[in-house]
């Protein structure tokens, strides 16, 4: 399969009054045609640095290596021009928190139709059509009224969906979604996580999906990438990953979540102890080392690398192999 | 002896119907999930029986004892008997004090000797090294900090104690120590717990029991076994059929109810049962009449629908027909 977005060996680091601090090392990945790749790890582990850097959403203050494809058109180090005719365009977000990414002193309508005519040139009047059109795509029902309805005037899951229809305005061809059912409650996430999967039926978007939570990973993603201390430790399709974990950090992630009829009378969480490490440089060594309980000497001399395979992983000692 | 009654609990903030109408009751040693979603008032309840609030109308018995008016004064002999811990543990800890005097600032408000060392006692409980003591809550991870409010919390050891979300500012991994140490800690130490929670599958690790609140009531109580086999409420069947499960076989042939976005105002909730704007099987006599809260089949499994018949059969929103339980 080609791919759509090619990420190589990206890296991201920032200035800080305490000297530089790596958020992102190394980070390879790939997202196919109408493909949902999701990128999972604890706060801290750097999925959403690598989600912003991939358009150079980043403050300045951080230094970004590597290399990043989309349709091989090489986004690292592009100049403005460039990033803004793909920003928004071929490549668009949506956050953790519409109602402080929408504007609030504008109507729906005219903040979609913005993006319609920034980037397309529509005419008013087109872009109003279009507007109207994409509410109804995610799901927004009486949408010819909703459209003259400023953001406080709809609920939480109603923004978030006017946001997707933003994002998908210009039929972007990647998806990037950080976070985007955290701040909802559970009932209107099924509702945000059904619009998500229908785009990429309907319209063939790919979708980077940066979440921390399980249950939304196995719900929606193709491939799961996860991440922890800024690397990627293991990555595989999604039935693979849940099925055969073999990074200590991804079986204990999934041993800590509670399942389905496990009661604490007869069962116990998986607990990871220690915290994620905050690093300067990369050591020699797996930064999970400190913290796992399957540790070898070569965990703590040499660092992992991840393996190119279907399913990879970055780990001297593997759960379920020696 | 129950820990705790609340009967016909309101609580009203102006004209906003936080809290309307809620009986609950939790024996000694039991812990009772309050599940629900944003605004369903369930922090509020919270909130009325640790009397952070005085609750508009209703009563609060703690161990028995009617708290629900008591001025300061009057509140203070029954403080040992009920704590709470809260969702965030960096804003419910003052940063000014060190984590030994936050931990035995209970103490020394009941006038109690020896606080050192019960301070020393209630930190090894939760896991934290008696050093600790000596530090302050910046210095701790998130995870640290949460026990750290859970020793101030028990170190009165109380009857009661009010868990307001305790996991849902942490990561997973640290999710689950915490979890661990709350089921620990209420084995070794017997209280009854309030466990509010928007977190299904942290509901059924830790509870004996479910209570599902919806705009300001409770819509459906019973066993924990009870609730997640046989949900009787479509809207407890909705919550249980949109939680996704981390498991991508399991996950993809679960078909979640859709209810739609638009949750109804609290200042002027829905006349008959609050949940009809939403229900996906609601009939006339749902947008008029008030539904009870009724006992079904045996158990103490009560619900407020008038969809479901005495014996507890009624409609399944989870099924495209709905079927006979």
């Amino acid at each position: 399969m080609s791919s759509v977005l090619e990420v190589r060996d990206l890296s991201v680091s920032f200035r800080t009054e305490d000297g530089s601090l790596s958020a992102v090392d190394r980070v390879s990945l790939e997202v196919g045609a109408s493909e949902v790749l999701a990128i999972v790890g604890e706060s801290g582990c750097g999925k959403s640095v690598t989600a912003m850097s991939l358009a150079g959403l980043l403050p300045r203050s951080a230094r970004v290596d590597g290399s990043v494809r989309l349709d091989g058109v090489e986004l690292i180090g592009a100049d403005k021009r460039t990033l803004r005719s793909i920003r928004g365009r071929e490549i668009a977000y949506i956050f953790q928190e519409p109602m402080t990414s929408l504007n609030p002193v504008f109507t729906v309508g005219s903040q979609i139709g913005e993006v319609l005519r920034t980037h397309l040139g529509a005419s008013r009047q087109a872009a109003r059509a279009r507007s109207i059109e994409l509410l109804k795509l995610v799901g927004i029902p009486s949408a010819e009224r909703r459209v003259d309805d400023y953001p406080h005037q709809l609920s939480g899951g109603m923004r978030q969906r006017v946001m997707i229809a933003m994002a998908v305005a210009c039929d972007p061809k990647v998806l990037i979604a950080d976070e985007p059912t955290t701040a909802l409650d559970v009932t209107i996430q099924a509702g945000i996580l059904d619009v998500l999967r229908g785009l990429r039926e309907r319209l063939g978007t790919s979708i980077v999906l940066i979440t921390h939570d399980l249950g939304v990973v196995a719900d929606l993603a193709d491939r799961v990438a996860v991440m922890y201390a800024g690397r990627v430790v293991e990555t595989a399709e999604v039935h693979e990953l849940f099925a055969h974990p073999q990074h200590p950090y991804t079986t204990g992630l999934l041993g800590a979540s509670p399942a389905a009829g496990r009661h604490a009378d007869t069962h116990r969480l998986d607990e990871i102890p220690g915290l994620v490490p905050t690093l300067s440089v990369q050591p020699d060594a797996c930064t999970f080392a400190d913290r796992c309980g399957q540790a070898v000497d070569t965990c703590t001399t040499s660092q992992p690398q991840l393996t190119r395979s279907d399913h990879g992983l970055a780990c001297w000692n593997p759960v379920g192999v020696s | 002896m129950n820990a705790l009654e609340v009967e016909d609990l309101v609580m009203h903030f102006g004209p906003v119907r936080a809290v309307d109408g809620v009986t609950l009751r939790i024996r000694e040693g039991a812990v009772v999930a309050l599940v629900g979603e944003s605004g369903s008032g369930k922090s509020t309840v919270g909130r009325c029986i640790v009397r952070l609030l005085e609750p508009t109308g209703g009563t609060v018995r703690l161990a028995g004892a009617d708290i629900t008016h008591l001025n300061r004064r009057q509140l203070r002999e029954h403080r040992r008997d009920v704590s709470i811990v809260f969702q965030d543990p960096a804003g419910s800890l003052d940063p000014r004090l060190s984590v030994g005097d936050i931990v035995g600032e209970p103490l020394r408000l009941m006038r109690r000797k020896d606080i050192a060392g019960q301070v020393s006692e209630s930190l090894r409980r939760v896991g934290l090294r008696p050093e600790v003591a000596q530090r302050a809550p910046h210095e701790l991870s998130g995870g640290q900090r949460q026990r750290v409010s859970i020793a101030r919390a028990l170190i009165s050891k109380p009857r009661l104690l009010v868990a307001d979300e305790p996991t849902s500012a942490l990561d997973v991994s640290v999710q689950a120590a915490v979890l661990n140490l709350l089921a620990d800690l209420q084995r070794d130490l017997g209280f009854a717990c309030l466990f509010i929670t928007h977190d299904l599958s942290a509901v059924e690790y830790l509870a004996d029991e479910v209570a599902v609140m919806y705009l300001g009531q409770l819509v459906e109580q019973g066993p924990r076994a009870r609730i997640f086999g046989t949900p009787a409420h479509p809207y407890t069947q909705a919550l249980l059929s949109a939680a996704p499960v981390p498991d991508p076989v399991a996950q993809r042939e679960r078909k979640p109810v859709l209810l739609g976005d638009d949750l109804p105002s609290a200042i002027d909730p829905p006349d008959g049962c609050r949940f009809h704007t939403r229900c996906p099987v609601a009939v006339d006599r749902c947008r008029t009449i008030v539904p009870e809260a009724r006992v079904i089949g045996s158990g103490g499994h009560q619900v407020a629908c008038h969809l479901v018949a005495d014996d507890g059969t009624g409609p399944d929103v989870r099924t495209a027909e709905g079927v006979a339980r």
